[in-house]
């Protein structure tokens, strides 16, 4: 495809149209879910979701670890505490992550702005992901240690591969990430 | 008649007006993991919200273009919206069952293909350029300047006649 081609493709684009049939539906109901304001934007849904997120760390991580560890398993209180600690980096985490989405209008902003903030919003979550897993390593390990010691050899073989494989991944899903966000703001500071 | 009916029938004569803006914007930024329904419904929502912040400073194409170029950057696959009922995938009239239909439809196809391992900003500006856009409303929409468009666009179409080059070997 030749630059000549490539202005022929473009005069075909400029003369395409929407099938007015199908939009006209679709505008239709999607005009009447926004009026009722049953549909949310992505970033409004993304940050009640990850409140949520938030009041479940918070909650969560400490109760299981109150009730089941601590009284059921009868494990130290040291690791009920380590838990307890890591349901609130992770609820902290989530918590900046919402106050990081809600601070900028991604919309509103120029395309050059938007995608910077956004190539920074990724590399800030990929580096998150990464201290996460090291996190989560460091909380769920002494469990593993310890049912090993109740007689349970499997959860700590299946812990350990669990573990092996999930930092694999999460290596693999944080490189990905650095490279896209990196690419795009060399691009724009280029 | 109500300021909410108002605002909707002002929303619906938009959509209606800029539908084929809308849609082309999607259609460039889509891929397997953002549809152009998910898109469409997702900018849908954002010119929602914006409506009642937008002043008119600026030309009601150029809000929309980068409304919907932000929303499509910016996307992120969640929880989908309750889907609509009727499939945007064939919302614009790309091929019939000519030969020349068929052709064509090969031919964007092949754009879209060599359009989506561009960079962000390089798709938002060859979206605009393939609508004709003047660069100074490019520029508006990117916060790029107008000299910067001009050598970024020379930079893509040059990329895009080697990967069409590539393609066609």
């Amino acid at each position: 495809m030749s630059e000549n081609n490539l202005d022929d493709i473009r005069r075909e684009w400029q003369s395409l149209s929407a099938d007015t049939k199908k939009l006209a539906e679709a505008n239709r109901i999607l005009v009447a879910r926004l009026a009722a304001e049953k549909a949310t934007s992505k970033q409004q849904n993304l940050r009640r979701q990850y409140r949520i997120f938030a009041v479940v760390s918070f909650l969560l991580l400490p109760v299981l670890a109150y009730t089941g560890l601590y009284k059921i398993l009868e494990a130290p209180l040291w690791m009920c505490l380590l838990y307890t600690a890591g349901g609130i980096f992770f609820g902290v985490a989530d918590l900046c992550f919402v106050r990081m989405i809600g601070s900028v209008d991604y919309i509103g902003l120029p395309t050059c702005e938007a995608v910077a903030h956004a190539s920074r919003m990724i590399l800030w979550q990929a580096r998150l992901r990464a201290i996460g897993i090291a996190v989560a390593a460091v909380i769920v390990a002494p469990l593993f240690v310890f049912m090993y010691r109740m007689g349970k050899p499997d959860v700590l073989i299946g812990g350990i591969a669990g573990l092996v494989i999930g930092a694999v991944l999460g290596t693999l899903k944080y490189n990905s990430m650095r490279r896209m966000a990196r690419r795009m703001l060399a691009d724009l500071e280029s | 008649m109500t300021e909410s009916m108002a605002r909707q029938k002002q929303f619906e004569e938009l959509l209606d007006t800029y539908k084929s803006l809308i849609v082309k914007v999607c259609y460039i930024y889509s891929s397997p993991q953002a549809t152009v329904d998910d898109l469409y419904q997702e900018v849908a929502a954002n010119l929602w919200t914006g409506l009642s912040h937008f002043r008119g400073d600026a030309k009601v194409s150029t809000w929309i273009y980068r409304t919907a170029i932000n929303t499509c950057i910016t996307w992120v696959r969640r929880n989908r919206h309750a889907s609509l009922n009727t499939s945007l995938d064939g919302a614009m009239t790309i091929a019939d069952d000519t030969a020349e239909g068929i052709e064509r439809e090969r031919r964007f196809k092949m754009l879209h293909d060599m359009i989506a391992d561009l960079l962000p900003i390089e798709k938002a500006i060859v979206t605009m350029w393939l609508d004709d856009k003047p660069y100074s409303d490019i520029a508006a929409v990117t916060g790029l300047s107008v000299a910067n468009v001009a050598t970024r666009l020379h930079r893509i179409k040059e990329k895009l006649s080697k990967r069409a080059n590539t393609q066609e070997q």
